[in-house]
C-alpha cells in the first residue's frame, strides 16, 4: 500500500486545526448556557412572555372563582343571613323580657348587630317610648342615635321627646337633637316646657337647647 | 310545674290592729333554685334582706301618720272605714314572687326576709327607701322621690331614681352584665367591697 508523503504543509494544517479546535472548546466552557435545548435557552424575549402567560392563569382562575356558582359559597351565605334572623329574633324577644338587665342586654346586642333591619330600628324606637326602665330607655336612645341618618330613625326620636316622662330620657334625647341640628325638635321640646310636670334643672336645659336650635 | 300560693291578709278592726303588722309566709316552689320577688307601684319604704331560709317572709307595718292624717273639719264625726287595713298579698308561681301591698292613704313599710339567691323587680310610688342587703341575683330598683341602698350584693343592678341618692357596694359582679344607675339630682355611689 502506498502511502502518501506528508507534505510540508501538513504540520501548518494541522496546527491551524488544532488551534481552532482550542478556541471552539475555549468559547464552548466559557458560554454561560449550556445548549440542553432551545425551550431552555434564556432569549432576552421569554421573560415578558412567561409573565404574560402566568399572569394569563392568575387572571383566569380568579375569575373562574368569581363566577363559578358554588354550593358552599351560596351556604355561607345563607348561613350568615341566618344567623343575623336569629340574632335579631333573639333580640327582640329580649326586649320582651321582665328583666330590665336583659333588655339592657337587648339593646346592647342591637347596637353589635351591623347594619339592623327596619324591624331591629323599629323594636328600638318602641323601647324609648314604652319601656318602663329608664336605663334602658337611655341606652335605646344611645342606640338609636348612631343610625340618625336614616331618616326614620330621626322621625322616631323627634317623636319621642314628647312621650318622655324622664327627665334623664328628655335630656338624652334633646342632646341628640342637638347633636343633628335637628329643627323640627323644637316644637316638641316647646310642649315639654310648657308642661307642669316638667323637672325645673331639666327645663333651663331644654330652653337653652331651643335657643341653640333656632 | 306551676303551684301557685296566694295568700291575702286583710287588717279586720282598724282600733285593734292598728300597730299590729301583718305577715306572710310564701313557700317556693322549687326551694333549691334561686328566686325572684317583684313588687311594683308600692307606697312605702322596702327593705329586702337576704338570709339561710327556703321561704320568702314579708311584713307589713302601717307607716305612723307622719302629720298629715287626714283631719279634715267637714269629716268630722264621720269615721274613716277600715283606713288602718293592710291588704298584703303575695302571690308565687314557678319561684317568683309577687307582692302587692296597699293601704288607703297611708304608707306601708315592708320588710322582707328572702333566700339569699334572689332576684329583685322593686318599685316605689312614693314616699319610701329601698334598702337591700346581703343577695345574690339581679336587683332593679326604681325609685324615683326616695333613695335606695344596696349593701353586699353580688350579681347585677340596674338602679334609676330622680331625687334619691343610690348607694351601691359590691361583693362581687356578674360578668358580661350591664349595670346601670341613673339619677337627676341624687348622689350614686358605687363600691366594690374587699374579698375577705
Amino acid at each position: 500500500m502506498e502511502v502518501p508523503e506528508p507534505s510540508a504543509e501538513m504540520g501548518q494544517k494541522f496546527q491551524a486545526m488544532l488551534e481552532e479546535a482550542k478556541k471552539a472548546r475555549f468559547l464552548e466552557d466559557r458560554s454561560p448556557v449550556r445548549r440542553l435545548s432551545p425551550f431552555f435557552e434564556l432569549r432576552p424575549t421569554l421573560l415578558p412572555r412567561l409573565a404574560a402567560a402566568l399572569s394569563l392563569i392568575v387572571v383566569g382562575w380568579f375569575l373562574g372563582y368569581q363566577v363559578t356558582p358554588r354550593p358552599e359559597r351560596a351556604r355561607i351565605d345563607f348561613l350568615v343571613s341566618e344567623v343575623r334572623e336569629m340574632k335579631t329574633t333573639v333580640m327582640l324577644a329580649m326586649l320582651e323580657n321582665s328583666s330590665a338587665t336583659e333588655r339592657m342586654k337587648a339593646v346592647q346586642f342591637a347596637q353589635e348587630l351591623s347594619g339592623p333591619d327596619e324591624a331591629v330600628l323599629t323594636a328600638l324606637a318602641r323601647t324609648v317610648n314604652d319601656d318602663p326602665n329608664v336605663n334602658v330607655c337611655l341606652m335605646a336612645v344611645e342606640a338609636l342615635a348612631v343610625y340618625a341618618d336614616h331618616p326614620k330613625v330621626r322621625e322616631a326620636l323627634v317623636q319621642a321627646i314628647v312621650r318622655q316622662e324622664s327627665p334623664l330620657v328628655q335630656l338624652a334625647l334633646v342632646e341628640v337633637m342637638l347633636a343633628l341640628n335637628e329643627k323640627r325638635a323644637v316644637e316638641p321640646i316647646r310642649k315639654i316646657i310648657a308642661s307642669p310636670l316638667v323637672d325645673y334643672s331639666v327645663k333651663s336645659k331644654l330652653e337653652a337647647t331651643v335657643r341653640q336650635l333656632l | 310545674m306551676l303551684l301557685g300560693v296566694v295568700a291575702v291578709a286583710l287588717g279586720g278592726l282598724a282600733t285593734a290592729q292598728e300597730s299590729q303588722p301583718q305577715q306572710i309566709v310564701v313557700p317556693l316552689t322549687r326551694p333549691d333554685k334561686p328566686g325572684r320577688l317583684i313588687l311594683e307601684r308600692h307606697q312605702g319604704s322596702i327593705s329586702v334582706k337576704g338570709y339561710e331560709g327556703t321561704v320568702v317572709l314579708i311584713k307589713a307595718f302601717l307607716r305612723r301618720s307622719t302629720g298629715t292624717a287626714p283631719s279634715d273639719r267637714d269629716a268630722e264625726g264621720l269615721k274613716p272605714v277600715s283606713s288602718a287595713a293592710i291588704q298584703l298579698d303575695a302571690h308565687e308561681v314557678d319561684n317568683v314572687v309577687t307582692v302587692d301591698a296597699h293601704s288607703r292613704n297611708k304608707s306601708i313599710d315592708l320588710d322582707i326576709s328572702v333566700p339569699a339567691r334572689f332576684a329583685l323587680k322593686l318599685g316605689v310610688l312614693d314616699d319610701g327607701d329601698v334598702i337591700v342587703d346581703g343577695l345574690t341575683g339581679d336587683v332593679e330598683v326604681n325609685n324615683p322621690y326616695g333613695r335606695v341602698r344596696l349593701d353586699r350584693l353580688t350579681g347585677s343592678a340596674n338602679v334609676n331614681t330622680v331625687d334619691g341618692d343610690i348607694s351601691v357596694r359590691f361583693l362581687g359582679v356578674d360578668t358580661g352584665v350591664p349595670l346601670a344607675f341613673t339619677s337627676v339630682h341624687g348622689k350614686i355611689d358605687v363600691s366594690f367591697l374587699p374579698r375577705r
